[in-house]
């Protein structure tokens, strides 16, 4: 008699089952708050975490250099200046081998360049920027398994709420508020940006952990294979991970330091 | 060492005659060590006692050869050589050294000759045997004789699946009517990328298993049955796909033995797959059984049944 199929299932948070697979392929993903006034970032209490295997994990790093001295000194009369360097004005002179065409003779071949003006200074830097694929396929629910994870992302991604009222009726709100007896910083606080912010987010792939982060863009193939029910089956998330803020040298190392009490940047 | 070891180890390394030349050395040491030490252990007493043990020695060995002709010498140490080497459980040197020393046929001339010329026969290294001895042939051929080679034709056959809760397995009926399998067990894929003149490798990983099965079919077209029901349960008619969990199908082959009570400890491959293809060829030009040209795609390479 032939043994039942059986499947091990197992995997904590909202993910399909990847049961043999080595956790160092999927990525975790989980919102994150600031701890108390400082500049770590923890994960929130009680919150969902979302893992799934990335297809595609691609990290760019920018930085901007520029040179400020590039034009210094070339600015004034620069068509005069490139004449004189051509040797265009010898032949203007019209007193070949006389001491005007030597005289404009020695400016050829010269220029005005020099590693001062050519040195690049840091200009700054924009954010990480993680493109990644992130895959969910369904082994016996797909509800649970690609649904669930995937709502959760566009959750994050998306504003926590939006006021319905314009500005001046905000203020108005808030100023009604501290009128009955709300504290003001939060009257003030509601009065002048009325709406939630989408959350921040923790990445952990490979053993780093990449906080706080938030998901500059999100793409969901809405026509992937459904199954009877209308859940899609399979789904491959394509989206786009940026840190809150530029880091240096210290939050790099602190991204690797996996048993830290508030690994991440700081920010 | 025990004193049979003693003697053993003796007479293979030395011969009887060398033996016997050892043991007047050890038999003559000891009276002359006693002599010496009679004499007051001096120099002078070593060297006249030293001569002594000499002459002694020699007028041994003269008597030997006085009253054992030197051909008989040369059987003697052969023949003590060989007992050696027997007594160590060295069967190979003790008729290596017989066969060496050519006195089979000397002493056996009708019969050794024949003995010794097959003997020499098993035991030269010839080209027609690649460059070794015909006894080294046969040990070779016996051992590969003796070993339980796989037999290709001997397999066992186990598919089954979770679709309507098992009520469509009919694991019997495919192991009866397999004929043939054809799959590679493990295939690495990667890219050579070239360094300069060099070129390094780079592993990408594991690729998933296609197997392909050959079967035959009843009347009531069973297995093609199954395989519709199977392909359907992965993408049905009306657009929508299944999921892994309804329509993995566990294929289990055991190499070498045909049924499960049989097996002993024989290779076999598990792995779970999702039918591709199912190729039906009709023909009414022959008399022939009808056969199911079934493809399998291997599901995650990660997941265990």
């Amino acid at each position: 008699m032939a043994e039942p199929l059986t499947v091990s299932m197992g995997g904590t948070g909202l993910s399909s089952f990847w049961d043999g697979l080595s956790s160092h392929l999927i990525a975790s993903f989980y919102p994150v708050e600031r701890v108390g006034q400082s500049r770590n970032w923890q994960m929130v209490p009680d919150a969902q975490s979302v893992r799934a295997p990335l297809q595609e994990c691609n990290l760019d790093v920018s930085l901007g250099w520029q040179s400020p001295f590039e034009n210094v000194g070339q600015s004034a009369m620069p068509s005069l200046k490139a004449m004189l360097s051509s040797g265009a004005m010898q032949a203007w002179t019209g007193d070949p081998g006389g001491a005007a065409s030597k005289f404009v003779g020695k400016f050829e071949g010269r220029t005005g360049i020099t590693k001062l003006n050519s040195t690049q200074v840091f200009a700054g830097m924009t954010p990480l920027k993680f493109s990644v694929v992130a895959l969910f396929r369904a082994w016996s629910d797909p509800a649970r398994e690609v649904l669930a994870p995937i709502n959760q992302l566009t959750q994050w991604a998306l504003p926590g709420a939006l006021a319905d009222d314009g500005p001046l009726m905000a203020l108005l709100e808030g100023i009604k508020q501290t009128a009955q007896g709300k504290p003001l910083d939060e009257g003030a606080a509601r009065a002048l940006l009325p709406s939630l912010a989408p959350s921040k987010i923790a990445m952990r792939y490979k053993g780093f952990t990449y906080a706080p982060m938030v998901i500059e863009s999100i793409s969901l193939p809405l026509a992937s294979p459904v199954d009877a029910d209308g859940n899609c089956v399979d789904m491959a998330v394509p989206m786009t991970i940026c840190s809150l803020a530029a880091i240096d040298q210290k939050d790099w190392e602190r991204a690797g330091q996996f048993a830290s009490t508030y690994p991440g940047f700081t920010a | 060492m025990s004193h049979y070891n003693n003697v053993a180890e003796s007479l293979s390394s030395q011969g009887l005659l060398g033996s016997i030349r050892s043991g007047l050395n050890a038999a003559l040491g000891g009276v002359t060590d006693s002599a010496t030490q009679a004499l007051g252990g001096g120099k002078l007493a070593q060297t006249v006692v030293g001569m002594g043990k000499s002459a002694g020695v020699n007028a041994g060995m003269n008597l030997v050869n006085k009253y054992i002709p030197i051909q008989a010498q040369r059987a003697i140490n052969v023949g003590a050589g060989a007992v050696g080497d027997l007594m160590n459980g060295d069967w190979n040197s003790a008729g290596l050294r017989v066969l060496d020393s050519g006195l089979l046929n000397e002493l056996l001339p009708g019969f050794g000759g024949g003995v010794a010329s097959q003997v020499a026969y098993w035991g030269t290294p010839t080209p027609l045997f690649g460059g070794i001895s015909a006894s080294e042939a046969k040990r070779i051929y016996d051992q590969v004789r003796n070993e339980r080679l796989a037999k290709k034709n001997l397999w066992l056959l186990e598919v089954t699946s979770a679709l309507n809760n098992g009520g469509m397995n009919m694991p019997d009926r495919f192991n009866l009517f397999a004929t043939e399998v054809e799959y590679s067990p493990f295939i690495i894929a990667g890219d050579k990328r070239r360094v300069g003149g060099a070129v390094v490798d780079a592993v990408q990983g594991a690729e998933p298993i296609e197997l392909r099965m050959t079967t035959l079919d009843d009347q009531a077209g069973s297995l093609k049955m199954w395989f519709e029901h199977h392909a359907a349960a992965v993408a049905a008619r009306d657009g929508t796909v299944g999921v892994p969990a309804d329509y993995a199908i566990r294929i289990k082959l055991v190499h070498s033995f045909i049924t499960a009570e049989s097996n002993r400890g024989g290779y076999q491959s598990i792995g779970l797959f999702r039918p591709i293809s199912l190729d039906v060829s009709l023909s009414r030009r022959e008399d022939g059984l009808q056969e199911l040209a079934m493809a399998f795609s291997q599901l995650d390479t990660f997941m265990m049944p």
